[in-house]
C-alpha cells in the first residue's frame, strides 16, 4: 500500500505491513496449482503425498490401488523398456496426453530414458504429483518389472480389497491390466467377490446403471457364472434384465445433478457412452506396465465424488461426434485382442474443442502461472533432455495439455477465442465456478464486466488480480453537465417593466451637475437686508434717542410692586434671585435694574441667590449697575448679601424655603450670614421682608412660584421676568388669589417701573431704539406679508396660464 | 483702585465690543469669528460654572466639612460624599450599577418634588383661579367692574376649556361637528398663546440688541472722547 519496494520473500510489507501477496496465491507453488487443476486432478496430486506421511489416511481404494500396483507390478517385467514409444507423440495438443505419459511412465520405469528423464524434470519441478504417480508405479515395477513371480503372485492373491470402492468403469481396467494368461483363471474366483463388494459401494444409480447394461455386455457381479460380465458378452445374462434396468435407469438419471443432465433432463451422450457403459463395454483403462494396476485415471475418485470427478469433463459430444472416451474402448478392443498390456495403444485424443474448458482456465490462469511455469520448465527439461538423447521431445509428456501451454503459443490464441465464444457460459458448471479462487471473477456478464474484468490491479495487495473493483467509482469520473438555457421566459409586460428598472438605474448610475448655487442666494439678501434696517434703525435710536416714544403706563402689576417696594421697610432682608443666563442679561439687566435699584433706594438688604451657576456673578454684576444708577457703592456685607448659586434646582428651592440657614451658611465671599442684623431674624423663606425672583425662563420662574408660594407665608413675591417668559407667568399673578404679588415683565414692563418709580435706567434708555425695533419689525413682518402674498398671487397665475395653456 | 476699576471697565468694553461684532458677523454666515466667539463663550462660562460648583458646592458643603468640620458634620458629609462617589461610578460601564441607586434617589427625589409642585403650586391654583373669576364678591371687593370681570372670566373660561379640547384625541370614528369646532376654538386660542410667547421672545431679542448696540454705541463713544 505505502508503495515502498520489499524482499521478493517477504509476504508482508515490513514498512506498512500490507499483505504482499493475495492470499490464495501466497500458497505453496504445488498448492496454487492445485488450485487451479480440477477436483479430480488434485485428488490425484495429493495421493503420493498422502502416501508419504500418512497412508492410513488413505481412502482404501487407493490402498488397494496400490496394493494391486504392488501385486501386478512383476507382471510388468515383460513390457519392453521402449514401450513409451508406443504413445502417439505427434499430437501435443491432447489433454489426455498425461494418460500417455502416465502410461509410459508406468510402462518404462526408472531405467528407461524418458521415463527417467520425465520422471527427474518433473519431480525437480514440483509437480510431484505426477512424479509420485510415477514413483508409485515405479516402486511397484521396482522389484522385478516384467518378472514372472509377481504375475505369479498377483495369480495367488484373492481380489485387492480396494476395488470395492473402485468405480464400475475402473472394472474393466483392472481385467484389462491382468495378463492374459490370468484373465482365464482369476476372473472365476476373483470376479464375483470383488465384485460383490464393489457393487455394495456403489451408489444406487450406478448400481442400476450396471443392472442396465444390455445382457451381453453386462455381468452381474454375483452371478456365478463361469467368467465375469466384464469377460465375455457371451456369459452375460443380464441381457435378460434390459427392460427393467432402462427404467431404473431413468430413475437414476432423476437423481443425478443438473449439470449431468441436459436439458431434457437426460444424461449426455458422452456420459451415458462413458459412465454407464457396462464393465465390458468401457474401455478398458490404461494398464500399468508393471502389472496391470489401474492407472489413476481422472475418473478414478471414490464413488462419493463421481458426480464432481464427471463433471470435470463438462464438455456435450454432439451426435455423431466420436466419444471422447472411445480410446478406452479402442485398449479394450485391444486388450481383449491382444490379451496383452503391452500391445495397448493411446487412444485417440480427445479433440481440442471439447477440452476448451481447461483452456479457458489455462488462459484464466495463465498470468497466476508464470511464477510456477511448471510445464514450462517441466517440459523445458524434458526437451533439454530429448535433445541431450537426440530425440525429439514430447510437446507434454505426462501433463495436461493445458498445463503443458501456460504460455499459449500466438497461432493457437485466436482459436482458442473462437473456442471461448463457442463456449456457452451457462452451461459451466457449478462447481467448476466454485472452484475459481477468490479475486478471480466469473464470467463476464457485459461491457462493464469484461471492463472491470480486463482490468489488472497493478499495485498493492491486490497487484496481479484482475476484475478487481476500482478505488475511484465510475460516479466520480466527471462527466460533462447538460447545457440549459440561460434565457429567462418572460413576457412582454415583464421584459418592459425590466427595462424601465434598468432605465432608472442607469440614470441613476449618470452623473448629473450639481445645480450652480447663485453667490448671493435671495434668503441670504432678504436676511441681510432685514439685519441691517433693523440694525440701523435700532442703531439711530440708540445714537439719536430720537424720535422720543413716551413711555408706557404700569399696569396693576407693576404699581403693585411699586408700592409692595415702597412698604418694606428700611434694612428689611429681600431675597432677590438672579436666576437667568447670561445671553439674556441685555434685557434681565434693564428690567432687574429697575426694580432694584428702586429696591436700593429703600434702603433694604438684598440677599442675592440664584439657581443658575452664573448667577452669582449676574447678580454682583447687576448690584454694580442698580447701584451706580442708584448712585450708591455697595458694600458686599453692608449693604447686600450674596448667598451664591443654589444647587439642586426643584428640590433645593423646597429645601431652601424650608431652611434657608441650613442650606446657606456663608455668603459668596466666604462672610457668615445669619449673624448679620438683617438676617437675625430669617429662619425661613416666609421670613424675608419681599422675595423678587428675575428670571427669564418660564418652567424656572414656574418652580419658583409651586415652591415659594406655600411656604412663604404672606411674604409678597414679586416676578421679574422676560417679556418671553410673560404669557406664562401672568397667569399666577391674574389668579384670584394671586401666587404672584406683583409682575415686571420684560423692557417694556422696566420702562414702566421706571416711569412709576419716576427713574431713568438703563430701561428709558433703550425705550427709544427698542420702540424703533419694534416698528421696523412691524414695517418688516408686514411688509414680507405683503410681498409673500404678492408673490404666491403670481405663482398661481402663473400655474393658471400653464394649465390653460396646456 | 479706581485706575484698576476703569482698566478692567475699557478692558471689558473692548472684549464686549470685540465678541459682539464677532457675533454680529453671523450676518454674513457661518464663518470662523463666529466660531471662535461661540466657542469662546462656551469655553468661559463651562470654567465659570465648574469653579462656581466647587466654590459653592463641593468646597464648602462636602470637603470642608469633611476635612474641618466637627464629627457630626463630618459624619452628615460622608452620605453625600458616599454618594458622590458612587454617582462617579456612572463614568464606567463597568462599575455603571453602583451609580444606579444614587440616580434612582435624585430621580425619584426630583420628580416627587416636581409634581407635588406643579400640584399644589399650579394646577389647583389655577384651577382655582379659573373657578373665582366668575365671583362677584371678589370682583366686587377688588373694585373691578363687574361686567368687564365677567367677560374676561368667560373669555379665559372659555379659552381654557377649548384649549383643553383640542387635545382630545378621537381615533375611532372621525371627530363629531361640535367637537371639530371646539378643537377649532383651542387651536386658536393656542395660536394665540404662542403668537404672545414669540412676540415676547421678539421683544427680549430686541432688547438684547438695543443693549448691544448700545453698549458699542458707549464703547465707541467711550474710545472717541474717553471723558465722555
Amino acid at each position: 500500500m505505502c508503495g515502498k519496494a520489499n524482499p521478493e520473500e517477504l509476504d508482508v510489507c515490513q514498512y506498512c505491513q500490507a499483505r504482499l501477496k493475495p492470499i490464495w496465491e501466497s500458497a505453496p507453488l504445488e498448492s496454487a496449482s492445485d488450485n487451479d487443476l480440477p477436483e479430480w486432478l488434485r485428488s490425484l496430486r495429493s495421493e503420493p503425498e498422502a502416501e508419504k506421511g500418512k497412508e492410513e489416511a488413505l481412502p482404501d481404494w487407493l490402498s488397494g490401488l496400490r496394493d494391486v500396483s504392488d501385486v501386478e507390478a512383476p507382471l510388468e517385467a515383460d513390457q519392453p523398456p521402449g514401450a513409451a514409444d508406443e504413445f502417439p507423440q505427434d499430437q501435443p495438443d491432447v489433454s489426455s496426453q498425461w494418460f500417455g505419459s502416465t502410461f509410459a511412465s508406468d510402462e518404462e520405469p526408472a531405467e528407461a530414458g524418458l521415463g527417467g528423464q520425465l520422471e527427474g524434470d518433473l519431480s525437480e519441478e514440483s509437480i510431484s504429483w505426477l512424479s509420485r504417480i510415477q514413483e508409485t508405479d515405479a516402486r511397484s515395477g521396482e522389484p522385478a518389472p516384467g518378472s514372472d513371480e509377481a504375475g505369479e503372485e498377483a495369480s495367488q492373491l484373492s481380489p485387492p480389497s480396494f476395488e470395492d470402492e473402485i468405480p464400475e468403469w475402473l472394472k474393466p481396467d483392472a481385467l484389462a491390466e491382468q495378463p492374459p494368461e490370468q484373465t482365464d483363471s482369476a476372473p472365476q474366483a476373483q470376479t464375483p467377490e470383488w465384485g460383490a463388494s464393489e457393487e455394495q459401494a456403489l451408489p444406487e444409480w450406478l448400481k442400476d446403471e450396471m443392472l442396465q447394461e444390455p445382457a451381453e455386455q453386462q455381468a452381474p457381479p454375483s452371478q456365478e457364472t463361469p467368467s465375469p460380465e466384464w469377460f465375455g458378452e457371451d456369459i452375460s445374462p443380464a441381457q435378460q434384465l434390459a427392460d427393467e434396468t432402462e427404467a431404473k435407469q431413468q430413475a437414476a438419471q432423476r437423481e443425478l445433478p443438473d449439470w449431468m443432465t441436459d436439458e431434457e433432463g437426460h444424461l449426455p451422450e458422452w456420459l451415458q457412452s462413458g459412465i454407464f457403459v457396462s464393465p465390458l463395454e468401457q474401455p478398458p483403462p490404461p494398464v500399468s506396465s508393471s502389472g496391470g494396476e489401474p492407472l489413476p485415471t481422472p475418473a478414478e475418485p471414490e464413488e462419493s465424488e463421481l458426480p464432481a470427478a464427471d463433471a470435470k469433463l463438462p464438455f456435450k459430444m454432439e451426435e455423431g461426434e466420436p466419444s471422447p472416451l472411445e480410446w478406452l474402448a479402442s485398449l479394450e478392443a485391444e486388450s481383449e485382442g491382444s490379451k496383452s498390456a503391452k500391445d495397448l495403444q493411446i487412444p485417440p485424443e480427445i479433440p481440442e474443442d471439447e477440452l476448451s474448458w481447461l483452456s479457458e482456465l489455462e488462459t484464466a490462469y495463465s498470468d497466476l502461472l508464470p511464477e510456477v511455469d511448471i510445464a514450462s520448465e517441466g517440459a523445458g527439461g524434458l526437451s533439454e533432455g530429448f535433445e541431450s538423447e537426440g530425440l525429439s521431445p514430447p510437446p507434454v509428456e505426462g501433463l495436461p495439455s493445458w498445463l503443458s501451454e501456460t504460455e499459449p503459443e500466438g497461432e493457437e490464441a485466436p482459436a482458442l477465442a473462437d473456442e471461448e465464444e463457442s463456449l456457452q457460459p451457462a452451461e459451466l458448471p457449478s462447481w467448476l465456478q466454485a472452484m475459481r479462487p477468490l479475486g478471480v471473477p466469473g464470467e463476464p456478464s457485459g461491457d462493464a464486466g469484461a471492463a472491470e474484468t480486463e482490468q489488472v490491479e497493478g499495485a498493492g495487495p491486490l497487484a496481479g488480480l484482475r476484475g478487481v473493483l476500482p478505488a475511484e467509482p465510475d460516479v466520480s469520473q466527471g462527466t460533462k453537465p447538460s447545457a440549459f438555457p440561460i434565457r429567462l421566459q418572460v413576457t412582454a409586460a415583464q421584459e418592459e417593466q425590466a427595462n424601465l428598472l434598468r432605465r432608472l438605474i442607469e440614470a441613476e448610475a449618470q452623473p448629473r451637475p450639481l445645480p450652480q448655487a447663485p453667490v448671493l442666494p435671495a434668503q441670504f439678501v432678504l436676511r441681510l437686508v432685514m439685519a441691517v434696517l433693523l440694525i440701523l434703525s435700532v442703531l439711530i435710536g440708540v445714537v439719536s434717542g430720537l424720535p422720543e416714544f413716551a413711555r408706557p403706563a404700569p399696569g396693576s402689576e407693576i404699581l403693585a410692586v411699586r408700592q409692595m417696594i415702597e412698604h418694606l421697610a428700611p434694612q428689611s432682608p429681600v431675597l432677590f434671585a438672579v436666576d437667568y443666563e447670561p445671553s439674556y442679561s441685555g434685557e434681565m439687566d434693564a428690567v432687574s435694574g429697575a426694580v432694584l435699584g428702586h429696591l436700593l433706594r429703600r434702603n433694604v438688604y438684598p440677599v442675592m441667590i440664584s439657581t443658575v451657576p452664573t448667577g452669582p456673578i449676574q447678580a454682583e454684576r447687576l448690584l454694580n449697575m442698580a447701584g451706580k444708577a442708584a448712585g450708591q457703592s455697595l458694600a458686599p456685607t453692608e449693604q447686600y448679601a450674596n448667598l451664591g448659586y443654589l444647587a439642586g434646582g426643584a428640590a433645593a428651592l423646597a429645601a431652601f424655603a424650608e431652611t434657608p440657614r441650613a442650606y446657606f451658611a456663608l455668603d459668596i465671599q466666604g462672610g457668615q450670614l445669619w449673624n448679620r442684623p438683617q438676617l437675625q431674624n430669617v429662619g425661613s423663606v416666609g421670613e424675608f421682608a419681599m422675595v423678587v425672583v428675575a428670571v427669564e425662563n418660564p418652567d424656572r420662574a414656574r418652580f419658583w412660584v409651586e415652591q415659594l408660594s406655600p411656604r412663604l407665608k404672606g411674604t409678597p413675591l414679586v416676578m421679574i421676568v422676560s417679556a418671553q417668559a410673560e404669557p406664562l407667568i401672568r397667569p399666577y399673578y391674574d389668579a384670584a388669589p394671586a401666587q404672584v404679588q406683583g409682575l415686571v415683565s420684560g423692557l417694556l414692563g422696566a420702562t414702566a417701573y421706571e416711569a412709576a418709580t419716576v427713574q431713568n435706567g438703563a430701561a428709558s434708555l433703550y425705550w427709544t431704539p427698542f420702540n424703533i425695533g419694534l416698528l421696523v419689525a412691524v414695517l418688516l413682518m408686514f411688509l414680507g406679508g405683503v410681498m409673500n402674498l404678492i408673490a404666491g398671487r403670481i405663482v398661481r397665475q402663473k400655474q393658471r396660464q400653464e394649465t390653460k395653456s396646456k | 483702585m479706581t485706575d484698576l476699576a476703569n482698566l478692567s471697565s475699557v478692558i471689558g468694553m473692548f472684549v464686549g465690543f470685540v465678541f459682539t461684532l464677532l457675533i454680529f458677523s453671523y450676518l454674513l454666515g457661518d464663518n470662523a469669528l463666529f466660531r471662535f466667539a461661540t466657542h469662546v463663550f462656551i469655553g468661559v462660562s463651562a470654567g465659570y460654572v465648574v469653579s462656581m460648583a466647587f466654590l459653592n458646592v463641593i468646597w464648602p458643603r462636602l470637603l470642608s466639612p469633611v476635612l474641618s468640620g466637627l464629627p457630626e458634620e463630618r459624619l452628615l458629609a460622608a452620605i453625600p460624599l458616599l454618594l458622590s462617589g458612587l454617582l462617579l461610578a456612572k463614568a464606567t460601564s463597568r462599575l455603571n450599577k453602583f451609580g444606579s441607586p444614587v440616580m434612582a434617589f435624585l430621580a425619584g427625589v426630583g420628580a416627587a418634588v416636581v409634581v407635588g409642585g406643579a400640584v399644589t403650586g399650579t394646577l389647583f391654583p389655577q384651577a382655582a383661579a379659573t373657578i373665582n373669576l366668575f365671583d362677584m364678591q371678589a370682583m366686587q371687593t377688588s373694585g373691578k367692574p363687574l361686567g368687564a370681570g365677567l367677560f374676561n372670566g368667560t373669555i379665559m373660561l372659555v379659552g381654557a376649556l377649548v384649549s383643553l379640547a383640542y387635545f382630545h384625541f378621537h381615533v375611532r370614528t372621525p371627530k363629531p361637528l361640535w367637537l371639530q369646532a371646539v378643537s377649532w376654538a383651542g387651536q386658536a386660542m393656542i395660536a394665540i398663546a404662542l403668537g404672545a410667547v414669540f412676540a415676547g421672545v421678539y421683544m427680549a431679542a430686541l432688547a438684547a440688541l438695543v443693549e448691544r448696540l448700545d453698549a458699542l454705541v458707549e464703547f465707541i463713544r467711550w474710545f472717541i472722547n474717553p471723558a465722555t
